[in-house]
């Protein structure tokens, strides 16, 4: 490494650790002969500055399939920015600014949470650790009507506004239950407010895959819910269907109890 | 397909295959498919197969997802009772009472409702049920 160092050429001046981001330290001097890891510790993860990539895998990889979970800021750093080593961040949207954003299922930039770092402190720090709280706020995606937004404000009520968290990743994490729980919250929304005929359609398509789900009667039901842990959702159901299926059986009487051991199931199957 | 007519003169039951389409003709009468039934594609709301015990089916309850106007015209015939607010409609073939515990199948798809001059058609898929359930209603089909 020493000969791509500007080590040989700085020699006279003390050693300055703190060249890459936001003063992130590089970990060097480690050992008893003063090697070292020769790699910045960010936030989230190791920078190696000879090689420009990350050394440890995006906590958030399986959303960014397009990018390789090594690579530094989507490997345009001359436009792009990862201080932290969770989010790439531009100059139109600085890490300061939202900290912490993350999308809940896919990148979709209509669906994004993000960390709000002014209820706790102006330094961005602060929200990556230092205290146990801080507010969201969540840009719904798709059409909202003014009943689907009643829906959603009714649902979110004031649980969501303050969320525990951890330092590091056990934040990030949180971040993403909080973007699922948003997601969720608004997919349920959009459905209370849809049509008994477009809840029957998305229903109807998948009446088989219901059928092979339950299984017959109550006493069926009961036996999937007894077993839910080992129970697996049949190939071709979506969360959307089963969701659906959900709001409908809110619709319509239940005189033998059924419907209300599937909608055990249903809310289990939709909470993992 | 499970066939139930129902008229003044009483209901009948049968046991046929039949093709969905917009009219059908069962036991020389002409239905038409009703129009809420043709938009909702035959899901007008959960039914259940009303059983003595485990082997017998003696019944019938069809809960609509809401009003449909039908619903009311169903219960003008004595042997339809209208249950939970009328949004339920339940028909047994004998005197006997049914199994709550085992009447719950919540079965739904292929529930059309056909309209004649004289009465109502409603259609049932019998499919999910076992071999031993079909033949328990035998004697209730009305002879072809």
């Amino acid at each position: 490494m020493a000969g791509i160092s500007d080590k040989a050429l700085k020699s006279q001046y003390a050693e300055n650790k703190y060249r890459f981001n936001r003063g992130t330290e590089l970990q060097n001097k480690e050992f008893l002969d003063e090697s070292g890891l020769e790699l910045y510790l960010t936030d989230h993860r190791l920078y190696d500055p000879q090689l420009g990539k990350f050394v440890q895998i995006d906590a958030y990889a399986d959303q960014f399939e397009n990018w390789s979970p090594y690579a530094f800021a989507n490997d345009d750093p001359t436009l792009l920015n990862d201080p932290t080593g969770l989010q790439v961040s531009d100059s139109a949207h600085p890490q300061e600014r939202a900290p912490a954003t993350v999308t809940a299922h896919k990148p979709n930039t209509s669906n994004i949470i993000y960390a709000d770092p002014r209820p706790v402190k102006s330094n961005p720090n602060y929200v990556f650790g230092k205290n146990n709280s801080f507010y969201i706020h969540y840009t719904p995606g798709g059409t909202w009507d003014r009943e689907k937004v009643k829906q959603f404000r009714k649902m979110m009520g004031v649980t969501i506004a303050l969320i525990p968290v951890g330092r590091g990743l056990k934040m990030g994490y949180s971040l993403l239950k909080a973007g699922q729980f948003l997601r969720d919250a608004e997919v349920q929304a959009g459905l209370e407010s849809k049509s008994l005929k477009e809840l029957q359609d998305m229903v109807k398509e998948d009446s088989q895959l219901f059928r092979q789900l339950f299984g017959v009667g109550k006493q069926g039901a009961q036996k999937v819910l007894d077993n839910i842990e080992n129970v697996e959702v049949p190939e071709g159901l979506s969360k959307e269907s089963m969701q659906a299926y959900r709001e409908l059986i809110n619709r319509v009487p239940d005189p033998a109890g059924t419907q209300a051991v599937r909608a055990q199931i249903l809310d289990k199957l939709l909470k993992e | 397909m499970l066939l139930l007519c129902l008229t003044a003169n009483g209901f009948k039951l049968f046991n046929r295959e039949v093709q969905i389409s917009d009219e059908l003709i069962v036991d020389g009468v002409t239905y038409n498919l009703e129009s809420n039934s043709r938009e909702s594609d035959g899901f007008v709301g959960f039914f259940d197969w009303l059983r003595r015990d485990e082997s017998n089916i003696i019944g019938l309850r069809l809960c609509f997802f809401q009003h449909y106007g039908y619903n009311d015209l169903f219960v003008q015939f004595p042997y339809v009772k209208s249950t939970y607010g009328g949004k339920c409609v339940e028909i047994t073939f004998t005197q006997d009472a049914y199994n709550e515990d085992l009447s719950g199948d919540q079965d739904f798809s292929q529930n059309y409702v056909y309209k004649s001059n004289d009465g109502y058609l409603v259609t049932f898929n019998p499919d999910h049920l076992s071999k031993g359930e079909v033949e328990s209603l035998k004697p209730y089909l009305s002879p072809v």
